[in-house]
């Protein structure tokens, strides 16, 4: 049994794991790209731009492609947007972690190494491991292939860190594996897509952390922000930076705690999941094996670490509490589960769960509670709309809400915003979405009205019309069932509209292009 | 014991049985009311020679199919055929609506989604019935021009916006107006994706209906597809074929050899 350990807790900066781990890199990054068992050729699996490719030096003239045959069989296979987005990463890390093991065995290397995680939420971890943001190897000499030049970071400066205010784990607070692609809570790992790829939505872990953190470490080149993204801000690119396997690590291990974390997290148990989407008429997951043969998987193949063969150092519960400070109120979001909402909505119009109703598995239908108008561009430092909303989320006394919350403690509702069509040109953007800030109030001041995060990771590949999003951009859905209560409670709830403020990492630019189709509120009773 | 369908297999299949319906009655006014162009049966009876190649007059043939018959058939066939298109985007708007409003908005994006189909008919059917005077020739020449247009880059660009879910005004004038565009502009992607194959079903005469049939399979299996980048070429839709004919896998486990 392998284990993946935390790559800040190996015993140092160049600890054996991560020695070897940069051995195995050179030795892959050294094959030619036509090599299934190159560096570069797991990259393209993910994806590739070979203009930005070429740009950063990945495809110098002369190089010669891998056939047609086997391009078309392995690569651009990445799957977002999507139910498959878990199992397949888990797959691609599977296949990247046995062919770096067999080069650090044949080199000498331990015969159990594992590819480490990185924990960003831990205290004192967020930076980027040291070994990564280093030129040099450990004794001085350069070339150190951990380390890329098109990794810029949250500031664009080459100082790399995750904010650990702008990230969170509330994606495992979600009950259901998969949910609906209009509206509702899309689910923890994603949406079925069934027949057509196009509206695509990311699920929740895809959002946050996933989508954030990309984006994060790889921020843009200052001095072409919206033209020279990051390796890690970029599909087409993030295969490529030897950090991603740390981050996806760190997804996948979260996708493991959320299992653990309740018994009612299930995986999907329909064919369609289980299969894989070569049951709905697409392409197989495949991968190469060190051997050069095809490995063919679905994610029913994925769905149990230990048949897989290995584990995590550390699989135990964590706090999903947002990390930012929260308004005083009197009911307290818990740290497992879902939030206690029903106590601060107007559901007497919703149909009302049985009181000991606590069947999980069935999301229920959501309801829309109103919108914002239509194509809002996201220019310069912020960006304020507000939802109309077409029936008024109730205000109530606290003592109500009190003798309510208890009342509605087995049948939490969520409030849902939905942030649909997010097109653009820039995927190294991050957008901070806060609810009910007052008039001429600065958003950084009151942290209890953020209301989440997204990464415009993919947001680029989906604007383009004759791409597979069919140029919708991306819709992203967060709980901000927190904010509307803490909202309710001090009094700031509005019968007819929600502010909403957008504020972007750095200010965004006309030729960005990024925009908003519309933005609006679910509610999905619990 | 079987699992559930998923919330978004659910949903697809709530929007599939209404616009199956849909399609059902247009195929019921079809078969019931729509009797084509019966001249050839008519002048064949004339002249005592049953199954003889006459081609009857232009000016004949309108009169015994005068326009609002013409119109009627045009629109009947629109109903049977089109609705299978059109699942997502009523799947869409039905979820993207304020109650109270997801009715109108529906009604707003078909009314605009067939008035362009309509004026496109005003012109397929002239069009039609001028070739149907050259006989086979003219079958011939509209699968050709068929084959040639799906070839096109411009007939796969139509294709791949007709995947475009837009957002869309929540209630009010803005909402009905919206949708109406919307369903105006499918309207206009979906003609210029599918004229042609329309233009070879109206001409195929005694085979007219198992012709709309197998054109509405094969636009259905089309629409399965993702958008892809527009370039000259034959496409086929793979993944209805690949759900018909699954390739055999060859299964090597991960540490095989």
């Amino acid at each position: 049994m392998y284990t993946r350990r935390n790559v800040w807790n190996l015993g140092g900066e160049w600890a054996d794991t991560i020695l070897w781990y940069a051995r195995g890199v050179a030795k892959l990054k050294a094959r030619a790209i036509a090599d299934p068992t190159s560096w570069d050729f797991f990259g393209a699996i993910h994806g590739i731009d070979p203009k930005l490719w070429s740009l950063y030096g990945y495809l110098p003239s002369g190089t010669v492609l891998p056939s047609t045959a086997l391009q078309q069989l392995y690569w651009n296979q990445c799957q977002h947007g999507s139910w498959y987005f878990l199992p397949w990463h888990r797959g691609y890390l599977l296949a990247i972690e046995q062919l770096l093991r067999k080069s650090i065995v044949d080199a000498g290397g331990p015969q159990d190494w594992a590819m480490p995680y990185w924990n960003y939420f831990d205290p004192g971890q967020s930076a980027l491991p040291p070994a990564f943001a280093s030129a040099d190897w450990p004794d001085g000499t350069g070339n150190n292939p951990l380390f890329v030049p098109q990794r810029w970071g949250p500031d664009n400066n080459g100082n790399v860190y995750v904010p650990q205010d702008q990230v969170n784990m509330l994606a495992l607070n979600d009950p259901d594996f998969t949910g609906v692609r209009f509206g509702g809570s899309p689910g923890f790992g994603g949406v079925d897509t069934g027949f057509s790829h196009s509206g695509r939505v990311h699920g929740g872990i895809e959002t946050q952390p996933h989508d954030y953190v990309h984006v994060l470490v790889g921020g843009a080149n200052p001095n072409d922000p919206d033209n020279q993204p990051g390796l890690m801000s970029y599909p087409p690119t993030a295969g490529l930076d030897p950090i991603f396997w740390l981050h996806h690590a760190n997804i996948d291990r979260l996708w493991q705690v959320w299992i653990e974390l309740d018994p009612r997290h299930q995986d999907p148990d329909q064919k369609a999941w289980l299969d894989g989407p070569t049951g709905i008429g697409e392409r197989h997951f495949v991968m190469p094996t060190p051997t050069g043969q095809p490995w063919y998987y679905t994610p029913q193949d994925m769905s149990n670490i230990s048949a897989l063969g290995y584990t995590y150092d550390n699989l135990a519960p964590i706090d999903t509490t947002p990390t930012q400070p929260a308004a005083p109120s009197p009911a307290p979001v818990p740290r497992f589960g879902a939030p206690q909402l029903a106590a601060t909505l107007a559901l007497e119009s919703l149909r009302a769960a049985p009181a000991g109703a606590t069947d999980m598995s069935e999301p229920r239908q959501s309801v829309m509670m109103g919108a914002s108008n239509t194509n809002l561009p996201i220019r310069g430092q912020m960006m304020q709309t507000s939802v109309s909303l077409q029936a008024p989320l109730q205000k109530r006394s606290p003592a109500a809400l009190e003798t309510l919350a208890v009342a509605r403690e087995t049948a939490p509702g969520r409030v849902l915003l939905n942030l649909e069509n997010v097109r653009g040109t820039a995927d190294a953007t991050a957008l901070r979405v806060y609810l009910g800030l007052p008039d001429g109030a600065a958003p950084e001041e009151h942290p209890e009205r953020l209301a989440g995060s997204i990464g415009l990771f993919g947001v680029k590949q989906a604007s383009d019309p004759d791409g597979d999003h069919a140029g919708q951009g991306i819709t992203y859905v967060l709980d901000v069932s927190h904010v509307i209560a803490s909202l309710n409670v001090s009094g700031s709830l509005s019968d007819i509209a929600l502010p909403v403020t957008i504020v972007p990492n750095r200010p965004v630019s006309d030729a960005a292009g990024i925009s908003i189709g519309r933005v609006s509120l679910y509610q999905q009773p619990g | 014991m079987r699992a559930k369908a998923s919330p978004a297999a659910r949903a697809r299949m709530r929007s599939a049985t209404a616009v199956f319906a849909v399609s059902a009655m247009g195929w019921v006014m079809l078969t019931a009311g729509y009797r084509g162009t019966t001249l050839l049966e008519l002048c064949a009876a004339a002249t005592g020679r049953p199954g003889a190649n006459v081609l009857p007059p232009l000016e004949l043939t309108l009169l015994l199919n005068p326009i609002p018959a013409l119109a009627f058939g045009w629109f009947a066939m629109l109903v049977a055929m089109m609705p299978p298109l059109l699942r997502e985007p009523i799947e869409y708007l039905a979820a993207r609506g304020l109650r109270g409003w997801r009715a109108g908005q529906i009604t707003a994006f078909l009314t605009g989604y067939m008035a362009v189909w309509l004026v496109a008919g005003a012109i397929i059917v002239p069009a039609s019935l001028l070739m149907s005077q050259h006989g086979p020739t003219a079958l011939a020449a509209a699968l050709a021009l068929a084959g040639l247009w799906h070839c096109s880059p411009l007939r796969q660009r139509s294709l791949n916006r007709c995947h475009r879910l837009p957002s869309l005004g929540a209630c009010g004038p803005a909402a009905l107006a919206d949708s109406l565009r919307w369903g105006a502009s499918q309207g206009v992607w979906c003609v210029l994706g599918c004229w042609a194959i329309m233009l070879l079903v109206t001409l195929c005469g005694d085979w007219h209906l198992p012709a709309m049939a197998v054109a509405t399979i094969w636009l259905a299996a089309e629409r399965l597809e993702r958008p892809r980048p527009a370039g000259w070429g034959w496409q086929w839709p793979r993944k209805a074929l690949r759900l018909l004919l699954p390739a055999p896998v060859g299964r090597v486990g991960i540490g095989e050899k």
